[in-house]
């Protein structure tokens, strides 16, 4: 029977989808790892922030709503990049053969589906923005971002969906 | 495929092929040389440069990348190395520069294989020696190309499939980048290339990325080349080398013979076939080079004693010979041997329309247009051809 050799079409498939997975998982744990970049660029070099500790018009209690924001803004940030970080590691295992279950496929979908309605604000901020160029690389990243996203996603399924085929006909 | 199999195994397939000891020396000699005439060598004994049938790893790492560099990489590495298997392979959705790299890829049986060895026959035991090597390369070297290139040579997934006592065992095998480390078979850890995503560069010349494995003859492994597609392959070398001998013995047979045409895909298992359980206790015998055991066997063949291999031992008879007469000397018939075998192997993969190695002329029928080295094999092949018609 050809799925019980080394090269049957079916896994032989499997095996370029494994390919895809671990390169796909590599790509998302990379970009948190830029998202990371980013956050400490924002929070600690924007002006902004640095402009925070010199204005003495605000009185106390504005000050402290603008360091609260900016706590609660970093917190979601970092929550943001752990999940890339847990997607990528866990996309590379799927792809190395190692099976944990429909969770983190799941969770996987869900934050797909943030990232895909979050393009509604990135595009809109691409129109109103002066800084085109700046815009349009951080749009483009943001993109291939998504794209090794989706890529998992269906590749995961995929792999689960040949593998009942494999071993159970 | 090492020293042990490309001059002690050589010379005992060239006694049962019924050649004399002292034939089976020189033959056996002139197989081990091909793995080691480079520049350098040549260079030493003033030789014709062209005849260059390696590159050792200091030249590799010098030698250029650009179109005529691959070329001159190419020329060398797919003529003794890595015998094309099929020139003109076909498969679907690929673009010419992904097919001028497939069809190099080295395989046992194929038309060039014939070539060269019916090419052999023209030549005395110095270029049945380079047929020999060559022949003998083709199964340890097949699935890999002779030329530079990642999305060919790449490869992953090595797992050794060892025998025990619970049957076949699967092993993953463990590459290290550091060449002073020697490789460790308990352990299955080996060094390889780097891996290298440039498509050109020289660290994805033939079997690079597979380190030392097609070279020994105990190691049965499955792995994934580039061009593979995500399939798996088996190599089973002591099979492999089992076959390789038995056809070198066929192919010496027919070079003897003088009339008889090689032909692919025969072996002579029958004249092997009474040694054949000494013959596997060797190559099945886990060990990184196999030159006692083959020494011992080719001794008890010839019942007289083998020397080692000396590299130097025909350089004075170059050195000493006048102009004009170095051709009559061992290294001026291997260096003649190997312009034929480069010749021969270019102008057919340029006929195949590849360009890879580089632009070739039918200097016999149009003319010499060429390097001043191959003159040299030009004067041999009239000579050749005067003495056939007297």
């Amino acid at each position: 029977m050809e799925e019980a050799s080394y090269n049957g079409k079916r896994k032989i498939e499997l095996r370029r989808l494994g390919s895809y997975l671990k390169y796909a998982g590599r790509a998302v744990f990379f970009f948190g790892i830029w998202d990371a970049i980013k956050t400490v660029i924002t929070m600690f070099l924007n002006p902004i922030v640095l402009g925070i500790q010199q204005k003495s018009d605000m009185n106390a209690e504005e000050q402290l709503t603008q360091v609260l924001s900016f706590a609660v803004l970093g917190i979601v940030l970092w929550i943001n990049i752990l999940i890339r970080f847990y997607i990528g590691r866990w996309a590379i295992k799927e792809g190395n053969g190692e099976r944990k279950g429909l969770f983190p496929l799941l969770v996987t979908c869900v934050y797909l589906v943030i990232v895909m309605v979050s393009f509604v604000g990135v595009l809109k901020g691409f129109l109103e923005t002066a800084n085109m160029e700046s815009f349009l690389i951080s749009f483009i990243i943001e993109l291939t971002s998504a794209l090794a996203l989706i890529i998992i996603v269906v590749c995961s399924w995929r792999v689960r969906y040949l593998e009942h085929k494999v071993y159970t006909h | 495929m090492q020293e042990d199999f490309h001059y002690y195994a050589t010379y005992c397939a060239a006694w049962l092929a019924g050649y004399e000891v002292s034939d089976c020396s020189r033959i056996a000699y002139a197989a081990q040389l091909v793995d080691l005439c480079s520049k350098t060598f040549i260079n030493r004994f003033h030789g014709p440069r062209a005849a260059t049938t390696t590159q050792l790893k200091t030249e590799l790492a010098d030698a250029p990348t650009d179109i005529t560099g691959i070329q001159d990489i190419t020329r060398v590495w797919a003529s003794f190395h890595f015998l094309p298997g099929n020139l003109y392979a076909h498969l679907p959705k690929r673009n010419r520069y992904y097919m001028n790299r497939y069809r190099l890829i080295c395989d046992v049986n194929g038309t060039l294989l014939a070539d060269t060895v019916n090419l052999a026959r023209k030549g005395g035991v110095e270029a049945c020696g380079i047929a020999m090597h060559i022949l003998a390369d083709t199964w340890a070297h097949r699935y890999f190309a002779g030329t530079p290139s990642f999305v060919i040579n790449d490869a992953g997934g090595f797992y050794e499939l060892r025998e025990t006592e619970n049957g076949v065992e699967r092993i993953k095998v463990n590459f290290n980048h550091n060449p002073i480390t020697a490789d460790n078979i308990e352990k299955c850890s080996f060094t390889n290339c780097l891996k290298q995503d440039s498509e050109t560069s020289v660290m994805n010349l033939g079997h690079g990325r597979a380190g030392s494995l097609p070279d020994y003859s105990f190691f049965k492994y499955e792995f994934q080349p580039a061009w593979g597609d995500y399939r798996i392959l088996v190599k089973d070398n002591p099979s492999d080398y089992y076959r390789a001998f038995c056809q070198m013995v066929y192919a010496m047979k027919c070079l003897r013979s003088g009339e008889q045409e090689f032909e692919t895909d025969t072996y002579d298992e029958e004249t092997v076939s009474p040694y054949r359980e000494e013959i596997m206790a060797i190559l099945k015998k886990r060990q990184l080079i196999a030159n006692e055991d083959w020494k011992a066997l080719g001794e008890k063949l010839t019942g007289t004693a083998l020397e080692d291999f000396d590299l130097l031992k025909y350089g004075d008879e170059y050195m000493e010979a006048e102009k004009g007469h170095k051709e009559k000397t061992f290294l001026g018939r291997f260096f003649v041997a190997a312009l034929a075998q480069k010749s021969m192997v270019t102008n057919k993969i340029f006929r195949s329309g590849n360009l890879i190695a580089g632009f070739s002329i039918d200097y016999g029928t149009n003319g010499f247009r060429g390097i001043e080295d191959f003159r040299m094999l030009l004067e041999e092949m009239k000579k050749g051809a005067m003495d056939d018609q007297s």
